[in-house]
């Protein structure tokens, strides 16, 4: 489906935020949220059945920024 | 940054903390200055826009967070019935302690009566 993702349009496979961050290959980072400019807890995207998305979702993903470069 | 002696720097968070990887040589350029980052809601048009930010910023353990929303597009000049309202919502769902800054006649008042903290 075509998402628009940090203002950028994608075409994931993804169906759920959970597997989409998994895609995007976010890690283990410390990450927050939001989709239709809604923010959605952690608690709520790690559960894959509350954040089933659709084509056309605007999602936003915000990184913590790490301390230093590795 | 240096020059100017500055203590506080406010940055983007979409800008910069959007992506996996996007920005991070940025951050790491400021936090090696030693100043403190104040993170904003920078290119957010509308007052749910602003509050998800926010709400994004304080699940990214930011304590500090300057508000803004703009009004026009052309001049960038804020929104104030925009940022009292992101003020009041944001304080209503329990995210306190808002740092402001503003400049504008009359606004400061206003923000810290919605719940703004400085």
């Amino acid at each position: 489906m075509k998402l628009r993702v940090n203002g950028e349009e994608r075409e994931v496979r993804a169906a759920d935020l959970a597997s989409l961050i998994v895609e995007l290959d976010y890690g283990d980072q410390l990450i927050a949220t939001a989709r239709n400019q809604s923010f959605v807890r952690k608690k709520e995207w790690q559960d894959g059945a509350q954040t089933r998305l659709a084509d056309g979702d605007e999602i936003e993903i915000l990184v913590r920024p790490a301390r230093r470069l590795t | 940054m240096r020059a100017s002696g500055a203590e506080v720097v406010t940055v983007s968070l979409r800008r910069e903390a959007g992506g996996a990887q996007a920005g991070q040589s940025f951050w790491s350029l400021v936090k090696d200055l030693g100043v403190r980052v104040l993170p904003n809601t920078a290119g957010c048009r509308s007052v749910k826009e602003a509050v998800a930010t926010a709400q994004m910023a304080r699940d990214l353990d930011t304590p500090w967070i300057k508000l803004e929303v703009i009004g026009e597009d052309d001049t960038l000049q804020p929104d104030v019935f925009g940022l009292v309202e992101a003020t009041r919502v944001l304080e209503r769902g329990g995210l306190s302690g808002l740092s402001l800054y503003d400049r504008g006649p009359g606004r400061p008042q206003k923000l810290i009566g919605a719940g703004c903290k400085s």
